[in-house]
């Protein structure tokens, strides 16, 4: 044994060869090769090189505390009354109203022990929460069995795809451009990716006949389609979609006997005049047979909307119209990574929850309501400001931003721009996203990531950069650079 | 278009799409006996009581779950204070109702967030503060230098245990070598990935040592039936068996990983959970110590947590992925696996900080140390006095043996049920080791797990029963209930 060793080569045994090809494969362009390229910079910037920058600005993940955002106070004085539990004590620096109802989530948990896991779909007070949240909002009837609270819409959203895909010719309609996540799990799943692309020219918005067309093209070539994915308000689009929109989509899915993934995490992000309604809701109004038949899975998290607390890991999923056994199913998978963290499933309790009128003081609502009021005014103004900002830029062309937390503007890129950035094997683009990171160290998403007709270019910027000032900033130096390649 | 699509509706039936026929078959055939038929029972018999129906005992006992905090444990003063700190970033009240040490801490924590915001995402891999504080922890307890890009901070060690499965797993021919009995996460993930499981035995009448020729064994079988064996699983201290692998041990296994060419999985959660006069050595320092050319060719992944050891903080879900000689493409498959899962949450995070770079006597003051050290040595003395305490009792039951517990949070002990009561079982279409497990639960509420969802010897059954009831009485009240049932049982099926 000792000479074998002496006189061969030993290998890895885990490497490119031996590895699935669908996990090589998958891409995520979030945080893909703009982020990487950041990260060599700012290890340059640490090194003291210098930049015609001062820093780098993260405009590409939506991240809202990075930028600026400040978590709601009530909200983490609950948390941190729950992990030191001696209400006492925390009375003296935390409103009574938060210790209260950390005594409250507390007193539903064995032993009072935030430390420990909870039954894997979640904690059942919470699970309770989210269910008279979902009742209140749509006006239905939540099972509790359907709920399961998850590290963030992710998890959920996770678990869905891998149960829905067996095999290449599974497919999963995708909105295209999309949330890049579909796309990625679909890839690392083996399936296929079936896009229907969303409308610029409307807006964003979608259509029955583009449905219809996708479905075809898809079943045409041997793919079994399995699910449609749904994103209100869209990402990166923005896109409101009405409840006559999701009738269609409904009565869609109905007809082709496919699944609905509703994700649904930016449901308090919208800045212009349109409700937001639930796909739950308007299967519920369309009633039979639609409410009786159709699959939904909806997801909602804490990382969006008006508290931001992407690094807490909070979410939920809601099922309807699923099966025993797929539900039996889904709770075997909980078990296995045995359940979401605790904290995150609290700051979903907080979410779906929050103070009221009647529940706390006059001194805690009001900070409470000022300081979720200030931070959507601030969405809203920015996603104004982006508008406007890139619509004035030459070569840009933006949709308005209806919701969520992107503008994705079209650029049109020059000819010869485009032809050098093939010559150099990267995407256009990519190149106009990596080139504006090394000029301005704005960090920005090309649209190729998230999908885009093809010949079209755009790019991903967030309307999170908590100060406006900088935010016109780099508004500024795109625009200067954009005109400058142009 | 709604009067074309009514009639279609009325003349056909509309079938739920996802269905037990169209789930991958995979995860259909994943089991995790942990969380199984027991709880599932559990569950059951909760709601009945809930509706007012009678049992013969006041309430379920979950004694199946390494869940320390659910059945009384207490969580480490200090690491709680940091994080409430953290949460809040009111650095002036809380330092009115903490100890200026714990918020010390959380200050250098919170300095490293970019405006101080933990609610953020952080770096993939981690936040970098708490990686450095990881990488000096291995540093300092193996005598290693570490590659800060090879740690990820995870949700838990199942996150870090799940990724490497899954890039080890191409077909159904990559075997991955576990221990019989292991935690059944294992076979659980092995089987949904759809790769094979390769058992290799530990010995019961040797403490559940492992032996080499068994690792050859065990090898040498799944060869010969054509599987490519890819790596091998070795849990230290073990679970549900709880034994402490001595250096010697881990140099056998590193040599037999490297003769075979195989990726070695180190699951060390219970490192600091070692009640007899024998010291913990991870697998890492082993072979660093062995030297070239193991140290320079053996491909490794350790996985640590924060759920376990002393803190017991499962619910905050923390924990930490090392890895060592691997292929580039590993670490950057693993980025990004964690990209799209996105990053472990923030206050599991701190909380691996808080395990890996503990306060020390020169970093806090006198009575913030002394009461650290009280709180740990407490829940250290008492996870010990109960290992005793059960190994003990179930060994003067009937009918049961017991090996000593090492180490861990479990006893693993044997139970010799009588051939009528297996035959009878196997009528209803269950293990006996499960039939006895649901009859414990009927008639006593104390949860425990059927040894056939760990893997044992054909022909044995075994049970898992954790230390981790904080009340002595309540713990002896519970082994008592059980000797009484099995006493039963032995009379009944003679």
């Amino acid at each position: 044994m000792f000479s074998k060793r002496l006189c061969r080569a030993y290998s890895t045994t885990l490497n490119e060869s031996t590895i699935a090809r669908p996990l090589i494969r998958t891409e995520y362009a979030v945080r893909g090769a703009i982020a990487d390229k950041a990260a060599t910079m700012k290890k340059q910037m640490e090194q003291g090189i210098k930049f015609p920058f001062d820093k780098i600005t993260h405009l590409n993940v939506g991240n809202p505390q990075d930028l600026g955002q400040k978590p709601i106070t009530f909200n983490r004085e609950v948390l941190a009354s729950c992990l030191t539990d001696d209400p006492e004590r925390n009375r003296m620096i935390y409103s009574a109203d938060a210790v209260d109802r950390a005594d409250f989530y507390l007193s539903n948990i064995n032993n009072r022990a935030a430390g420990a896991y909870s039954d894997s779909p979640g904690i059942d007070i919470i699970v309770k929460e989210v269910k008279s949240f979902i009742e209140k909002r749509d006006d239905v009837e939540v099972g509790e069995d359907n709920i399961f609270l998850t590290e963030g819409a992710n998890e959920g959203i996770t678990l869905m795809m891998r149960l829905l895909i067996r095999e290449k010719s599974d497919g999963i309609m995708i909105p295209i451009p999309q949330y890049p996540i579909y796309s990625a799990l679909t890839t690392k799943y083996n399936g296929s990716q079936v896009p229907y692309y969303l409308d610029e020219n409307k807006g964003w918005g979608m259509s029955y006949e583009e449905l219809e067309r996708s479905y075809n093209e898809a079943t045409d070539r041997g793919v079994n389609v399995r699910a449609l994915v749904v994103i209100n308000p869209g990402n990166p689009t923005g896109h409101v979609l009405t409840q006559k929109d999701l009738n269609k989509v409904i009565q869609f899915a109905h007809d082709k006997q496919i699944l609905v993934l509703a994700d649904e995490v930016y449901q308090r992000n919208i800045y212009v005049d349109k409700e937001f309604c639930s796909v739950r809701k308007t299967l519920s109004e369309l009633g039979s047979p639609y409410n009786d038949h159709v699959e939904l899975a909806s997801f909602h998290s804490l990382s969006k909307g008006l508290h931001g607390e992407c690094g807490l890991r909070g979410g939920f999923m809601e099922l309807h119209n699923i099966d025993s056994f797929a539900n039996a199913t889904i709770n075997k998978f909980k078990a296995i990574t045995s359940c979401a963290n605790i904290i995150g499933q609290i700051g979903v309790g907080l979410m779906v929850n929050p103070p009221t009128q009647d529940t706390v003081s006059e001194g805690v609502f009001d900070a409470y309501q000022e300081q979720e009021q200030a931070i959507f005014n601030g969405l809203k103004r920015r996603a104004n400001i982006m508008t406007e900002k890139l619509n004035g830029i030459e070569g840009i062309t933006c949709n308005e931003v209806e919701g969520a937390m992107y503008a994705f503007p079209k650029i049109d890129l020059p000819q010869s721009y485009c032809d050098s950035a093939h010559k150099e094997g990267v995407a256009p683009d990519l190149k106009y996203c990596l080139d504006i990171l090394e000029k301005t160290g704005i960090m920005i998403v090309p649209g190729s990531g998230f999908g885009q007709e093809e010949g079209t270019y755009h790019f991903r910027i967030t309307n999170l950069v908590k100060s406006e000032e900088e935010m016109d900033a780099a508004l500024q130096q795109i625009g200067n650079f954009t005109a400058d390649l142009m | 278009m709604l009067s074309r699509i009514s009639i279609k509706y009325f003349s056909r039936t509309y079938k739920a799409s996802l269905n037990k026929d169209t789930i991958p078959s995979s995860i259909i055939r994943s089991e995790y006996a942990v969380r199984g038929a027991i709880a599932e029972k559990a569950l059951k018999m909760q709601r009945q009581m809930e509706d007012e129906v009678k049992f013969p005992f006041e309430k379920i006992i979950q004694l199946n779950i390494g869940n320390p905090q659910n059945l009384g444990q207490k969580p480490i003063s200090f690491n709680r204070e940091v994080l409430a700190s953290c949460l809040t970033n009111d650095i002036e009240g809380s330092r009115m109702i903490f100890s200026s040490d714990a918020v010390d801490r959380a200050e250098y924590y919170l300095s490293h967030f970019k405006h101080r915001a933990i609610g953020a995402y952080t770096d993939i891999q981690g936040v970098r503060c708490i990686m450095r504080e990881v990488k000096s922890f291995i540093e300092k307890r193996d005598g290693v230098n570490v590659d800060e890009n090879n740690i990820f901070l995870t949700n838990g060690a199942t996150e870090g245990i799940t990724f490497m499965l899954n890039l080890l797993i191409k077909d159904e021919n990559d075997g991955i070598m576990i221990p019989i009995p292991q935690y059944p996460m294992y076979s659980a993930l092995i089987t949904k990935f759809e790769g094979t499981q390769v058992p290799y035995y530990l010995d019961e009448s040797k403490g559940w040592g492992m032996s080499f020729e068994e690792l050859e064994r065990s090898y040498a079988e799944a060869t010969d039936k054509g599987i490519n064996v890819r790596s091998m699983v070795v849990i230290n201290p073990g679970n549900p068996t709880g034994q402490v692998l001595a250096q010697e041990d881990l140099n056998r296994v590193i040599q037999f990983a490297h003769d075979k060419q195989i990726f070695l999985l180190a699951d060390e959660v219970y490192q600091r959970n070692i009640y007899v006069d024998k010291e913990f050595c991870s697998v890492r320092k082993a072979i660093k110590e062995l030297g070239s050319p193991y140290d320079n060719d053996v491909e490794l992944a350790s996985f640590h947590s924060l759920s376990k050891g002393l803190h017991g903080e499962c619910g905050l879900r923390g924990g930490f992925l090392e890895l060592h000689n691997i292929d580039s493409v590993v670490n950057l498959a693993i980025y990004k696996f964690k990209a799209v899962a996105s990053c472990g949450n923030i206050i599991g995070q701190i909380g691996v900080g808080l395990m890996a770079n503990p306060p020390t006597k020169d970093t806090v003051s006198k009575e913030v140390f002394d009461l650290y050290q009280t709180q740990e040595q407490h829940i250290h003395d008492g996870l010990k006095y109960r290992a005793n305490l059960i190994t003990e009792k179930l060994n003067s039951i009937q009918g049961i043996t017991c090996n000593e517990i090492e180490g861990a949070m479990y006893a693993f002990p044997q139970i010799k049920l009588p051939q009528s009561y297996c035959d009878l079982a196997h009528q209803e279409g269950l293990s006996p080791d499960l039939k006895y497990c649901l009859e414990i639960l009927d008639k006593t509420g104390i949860m425990i797990v059927p040894g056939s969802g760990f893997g044992q010897e054909e022909g044995t059954y075994h049970f898992r029963i954790t230390n981790l009831v904080d009340s002595k009485s309540e713990m002896i009240k519970a082994l008592d209930r059980i000797g009484e049932f099995t006493s039963d049982l032995m009379s009944l099926y003679k």
